[in-house]
């Protein structure tokens, strides 16, 4: 690389950097060459994509899999979309990477949760129950066993108030921004929400009087 | 205000309105939902990452970027080896378009062995003195003009 281009390089960085690049520029950087804008992507939305991927996996080395999995096919989405999203973006339009991410993380939680059902793999709720158990406290136990109900009912709730459940309690979006992210509108959001903790609540009950019959 | 009104308010926590308000305050079943909600989805919601999982989370763009150069380069040598299958196609069909003609076995005029004497010639044969053959040769004396 000849000195000028390490100059325009540098230069572009900085005003990057100046006005909080967005996805798609960090994106069209990242696809020229710019590893740093690839970091800087990765690091913007690392946290919520692992906050929703943590929900599907045994434990944090699956999370990190998973988080990872679904940048890389983020990222080949963009390479293949990228002369659509130069238009996008100079014609004034959003362009979706964030969605097409965690759209792409929750479907891989979804299909790690249908292999996981397929090989029976043991719960990782039923491990950390064990493990408190172990500390001895019954109040703890009972808890943790309500916990761990919930939690394997969230994975029974139907596709869409899954993904929105997630959405919202894991990744702690905004009704607007689940409803961005998943293409249906918020009056949309919060009524899959309402029903999927209606859902949830019987599901839940059943689970509860199955245990004590 | 109904109770389903009720419940979809508490759940996306919009600010409630006296009326709903009023509607909670009087509704034991409304008052049982918001109790319970709170509790399932305190329940539901996953503790927060851990400092490991906060320190194995900050290595993350690490090793995607090392990642995507492997997918990269895997890509890349498919793309080569791709198209160096189709020039390998095109070469074959240009070179075999080429040499076809070359290749084809030439079939004898006549075969060694079955030669054609002068005496088989069609004229000498039974073909020269047939009938059409002697109306040609008259029509062609005729066509010329007299001196």
């Amino acid at each position: 690389m000849d000195v000028n281009a390490v100059a325009s390089e540098r230069a572009k960085l900085q005003l990057i950097s100046a006005r909080a690049a967005s996805d798609a520029e960090l994106c069209r950087d990242f696809l020229d060459g710019n590893t740093q804008a690839f970091g800087e992507l990765v690091r913007r939305h690392q946290d919520l994509v692992h906050r929703l991927v943590r929900r599907y996996s045994k434990d944090n080395d699956g999370a990190l899999e998973l988080a990872q999995r679904a940048y890389l096919q983020a990222f080949e989405a963009a390479r293949r979309a990228l002369p659509r999203i130069s238009a996008a973006a100079t014609a004034g339009g959003e362009v979706p990477f964030r969605s097409w991410l965690l759209r792409i993380a929750i479907n891989l939680g979804k299909n790690q949760l249908r292999d996981a059902r397929r090989w029976q793999k043991v719960s990782v709720e039923q491990i950390d129950i064990e493990k408190r158990v172990e500390a001895g406290a019954l109040q703890a136990m009972e808890r943790a066993q309500r916990e761990a109900l919930t939690r394997e009912a969230v994975l029974q709730l139907p596709k869409r108030q899954r993904e929105v459940f997630s959405l919202r309690i894991d990744g702690g979006l905004s009704f607007a921004d689940v409803a961005a992210t998943l293409g249906i509108t918020e009056g949309n959001a919060k009524s899959h929400f309402h029903y999927a903790v209606k859902r949830l609540h019987q599901l839940v009950q059943q689970r509860l009087m199955g245990e004590a019959s | 205000m109904t109770c389903e009104d009720l419940e979809l308010s508490v759940l996306t926590e919009e600010a409630l309105n006296d009326e709903a308000r009023a509607h909670l305050a009087s509704c034991a079943r409304c008052q049982a939902f918001q109790s319970g909600s709170a509790q399932l989805l305190a329940d539901a919601a996953l503790p927060e990452p851990t400092a490991e999982e906060k320190a194995a989370l900050a290595g993350l763009a690490p090793r995607l970027l090392q990642g995507w150069r492997v997918v990269d380069r895997r890509r890349s040598f498919a793309r080569r080896a791709l198209g160096l299958a189709v020039a390998a196609c095109v070469g074959a069909a240009v070179a075999s378009a080429a040499l076809l003609p070359h290749l084809q076995p030439r079939v004898p005029f006549a075969p060694a062995g079955d030669t054609v004497t002068a005496s088989e010639w069609p004229l000498e044969s039974g073909l020269a003195s047939s009938s059409d053959t002697e109306d040609e040769l008259d029509a062609y004396e005729v066509s010329w003009p007299s001196p």
